[in-house]
């Protein structure tokens, strides 16, 4: 029992110092990376791109459901975006509100009869609009499929070779768009997915459609999320993306390539996690082919998004974001480890599995033997308190770490007071916000194992049917618009 | 022992995150501190360097530590000024030995000081550093090269063109599109060489070259294009269709009147599309014979650029919506759907 106990210990404590020495190498390799970035966007030359001809058009797909007070607000701040050639095309997904009405009334739309290619399958069709006053804009009205659904529908309608994929709710920054096609502009034949920051706009005043001014959030909770954020957008997708192995690409702002997504049949559907889904399985399809492909993620193009701030939602958010990962893994369950995949299958996919998925019930698993052990006076009490410091020491310095990257990259971040709120909150949410944040995901890694056992087979079909190649996409954009 | 050196962890771990702090807020304020004084520094040079440009004055003369700052005042001005003035401008840059110190740093070791070195001959439009900036095509910089493309395209030295249209060759180390970019800027001065690439029988240099030669729209590339639209190669005849419709003119209207023939639907389509945007309204009658397609993509090109023909071309429109093929009927009325809410607009 003792040795048992002990071999136990032995474990968490491996497992603590493996998982450390992981975030702190990401966080190095992020640091070096964004300076680089630094210092080639000084001579990046965006003016060339807005001005030039050759720039790729985008397409900015909306979906929207359920977006009656927010929408009209969404277009009108979309339009100010500062790129050449976009359309915005949104993406009513069978709204029970006013969501129709209120695009039909704000921008003078009009249904028409327009014929949509229906490359992907998606829900049916209720109509196209178009807009009298302004020329790039289009509304699809659908009936209702959930997100992956209405981005399909989007893809249909969309015109160009790009799309950006955009929730209703997100306010992107002017710029936004232009940086975050630059890896296409750089390297056309390679990158097929790219994406920026998310950030959290709670506290920042909104002044016609973009962030003016940028303060710490007065709710606690909204705050620890922007920690939470900096965190992982800073000092870990960078560094993910450096090592070629990002498969995060948030559902709030991606840019893909369209040929590439049809290719890999567009979104699936029956997941919870749909975004990261196809950048998965847009590497598996490279990968397979051993066709050279980039997909990166760049910290400059900043999109704001509201962050929950009551419990309720915050949990059934982490729940929902928890099970998608857990859904992807099982999904791309091949992949994993597998030297034929690449940085993505052995690093990007493996870590995920080992101490993003099974992360949350080992530390619960460790919480509980913690307390046994204490309780049959296996270990030490003042080593337990020594042992906690650091790992609260550690959490404080890689949050710090990616506040101060922050703070030294951009002059974005507020006030003094601000800042120091932000760091207070680096310390405070080792009590409590992290654990209760491990106790949601291992109640969703539950989840998911429950609901798995009832319609696990199905999914696997149809996860391989819905990898199945597309070769009539490829003709199509030599050729069309 | 086992606790003293966990205890050391800690105290280490907790000194790492205050000594980041302190490093972020010392630098930030020593950044702060040097924006301020340049800001002084610029303040007080504006008045002289305005006078320079505006008035003819002399350019003030300044110690080796504010040159930056003289370069900076100076560079504002580069884009309003043409001709003598510039020339004016950049001797006087030139007899403080500015430009002297620009042109040694495009080899400097950091790689962004060597591009902002090149960045900067660009906006001053200096002849002299051509040399230069063509030896930077080859830096191991990625970075670099593109400025240094980006520089040579806006000083619009003939000289630089056969150096740019070669870097089209060499996709691996170059982005087509920063290529393509600088030799449009670069105007017809580079439609020669580029015609001399497009003889030549790399696939993807030729597909480049075509569409360049589509957006610098000059004439005199117009034989060649409609010559490769009698080659086996369809990427390359349908590209050509394309361009052609840019560069206008009746010998491109003929040749592409004759594409819309063409065995492959790609070149049908690029053909209708670009008869739409040569926007003449004697092609209504042929587009519309050519709308009865089989293909989705050249129905819709046909239907849209009749669209774009003006009177001729709606009412063409308008006797499609009663042809035989059902496709073309709705086709006609989709557009003529989509033209009427955005003409009522």
């Amino acid at each position: 029992m003792d040795s048992l106990m002990h071999a136990i210990n032995d474990f968490m404590l491996a497992y603590f110092f493996v998982i450390n020495l992981i975030y702190t190498l990401l966080l190095l390799i992020s640091v070096r990376e964004s300076r680089q970035l630094d210092r080639r966007m000084a001579c990046g030359g965006y003016d060339v791109i807005l001005r030039s001809p050759l720039t790729l058009p985008v397409s900015v797909l909306m979906p929207a459901y359920n977006e009656e007070s927010t929408i009209v607000h969404a277009v009108q701040s979309l339009r100010l975006q500062k790129y050449g050639e976009f359309e915005i095309v949104v993406v009513d997904d069978g709204s029970t509100d006013s969501t129709l009405d209120r695009l039909v009334a704000a921008f003078a739309l009009e249904k028409v009869d327009r014929p949509l290619r229906l490359t992907l399958p998606c829900g049916r069709l209720r109509g196209v609009y178009l807009s009298r006053q302004i020329a790039n804009l289009t509304v699809v009205s659908k009936e209702n499929g959930g997100k992956a659904d209405a981005l399909n529908a989007g893809v249909n309608a969309a015109r160009f070779p790009l799309f950006c994929a955009i929730d209703a709710d997100a306010l992107l920054e002017r710029d936004a768009l232009l940086r975050v096609v630059k890896p296409f502009m750089d390297r056309p034949r390679e990158t097929v997915a790219s994406s920026g920051i998310v950030r959290v706009a709670n506290g920042c005043i909104v002044r016609d459609g973009t962030v003016t001014e940028v303060h710490t959030p007065r709710s606690h909770l909204a705050a620890l999320q922007v920690v939470e954020y900096l965190r992982a957008f800073l000092t870990s997708r960078t560094g993910w993306s450096r090592l070629r192995s990002l498969f995060v690409i948030s559902g709030a702002f991606g840019v893909f390539k369209k040929d590439a997504v049809l290719q890999v049949g567009g979104y699936r559907t029956d997941t919870v996690g749909e975004d990261m889904d196809l950048v998965l399985r847009l590497h598996r399809h490279y990968r397979e082919r051993h066709e050279r492909y980039r997909i990166v993620f760049i910290p400059d193009p900043v999109v704001w998004t509201e962050a929950p701030e009551d419990l309720r939602t915050l949990r059934k958010q982490r729940n929902r974001w928890h099970r998608g990962l857990l859904e992807c893994l099982w999904a791309s369950r091949r992949m994993i480890g597998r030297p034929k995949y690449g940085p993505v299958g052995l690093l990007g996919l493996t870590y995920n599995l080992v101490f993003e998925a099974l992360g949350p019930l080992i530390e619960v698993c460790g919480y509980a033997i913690l307390v046994v052990s204490i309780a049959l006076g296996l270990v030490d009490a003042q080593f337990v308190v020594l042992f906690f410091l650091l790992a609260v020491g550690y959490g404080v310095l890689l949050s710090v770490a990616a506040v101060m990257l922050d703070q030294a990259r951009s002059r974005r971040s507020g006030t003094p007071g601000d800042v120091a709120r932000l760091l207070l909150f680096t310390v405070v949410e080792n009590f409590g916000y992290r654990q209760m944040q491990t106790l949601w995901r291992a109640q969703a890694t539950l989840d998911f194992l429950r609901k798995k056992q009832g319609w696990g087979e199905m999914r696997r079909i149809g996860f391989e049917s819905g990898a199945r190649p597309r070769k009539q996409a490829r003709t199509q954009s030599a050729s069309g618009s | 022992m086992e606790f003293d050196a966990l205890t050391i962890a800690v105290l280490v771990l907790y000194s790492i995150s205050i000594a980041l702090i302190v490093a972020t807020v010392a630098r930030g304020s020593l950044r702060a501190r040097r924006e301020r004084r340049h800001a002084r520094l610029i303040r007080r040079l504006r008045a002289p360097v305005e006078a320079c440009v505006v008035e003819g004055q002399p350019m003030p003369i300044v110690p080796a530590s504010e040159q930056d700052a003289l370069l900076e005042l100076v560079l504002r001005f580069m884009s309003a000024v043409r001709g003598r003035d510039a020339d004016r401008l950049t001797d006087a840059l030139e007899e403080q030995g500015v430009t002297a110190r620009l042109l040694q740093r495009v080899r400097a070791r950091p790689a962004w000081r060597r591009a902002q070195a090149a960045e900067m001959l660009g906006q001053l439009r200096l002849r002299a550093a051509v040399p230069a900036l063509v030896g930077a095509l080859d830096d191991p910089s990625e970075d670099v090269r593109t400025v240094a493309a980006r520089s040579l395209a806006a000083i619009r030295d003939p000289a630089a063109v056969p150096a740019l249209a070669g870097a089209l060759a060499d996709p691996s180390r170059w982005t087509l599109s920063l290529v393509a970019e600088n030799l449009m800027a670069m105007g017809p001065s580079a439609v020669p060489p580029l015609l001399e690439l497009l003889a030549g029988d790399e696939h993807n240099v030729r597909v480049a070259a075509i569409q360049i030669l589509g957006e610098i729209r000059d004439p005199a590339a117009t034989p060649a294009l409609i010559g490769v639209l009698d080659e086996s190669d369809l990427n390359l005849r349908a590209q050509a269709a394309a361009a052609l419709g840019k560069l206008g003119g009746p010998d491109a209207e003929r040749a592409l009147l004759a594409a819309l023939d063409d065995p492959q639907w790609q070149v049908r389509a690029q053909a209708a599309k670009a008869l739409g945007r040569a926007a003449h309204p004697a092609t209504a009658a042929p587009l519309a014979r050519a709308m009865p397609d089989d293909n989705w993509w050249v129905r819709v090109n046909c239907a849209e650029s009749l669209a774009r023909l003006g009177a001729e071309g709606r009412r063409q429109l308008e006797l499609l919506t009663r042809h035989d093929d059902r496709f073309v009927r709705d086709q006609a009325n989709a557009v003529l759907d989509i033209y009427g809410v955005r003409g009522a607009g």
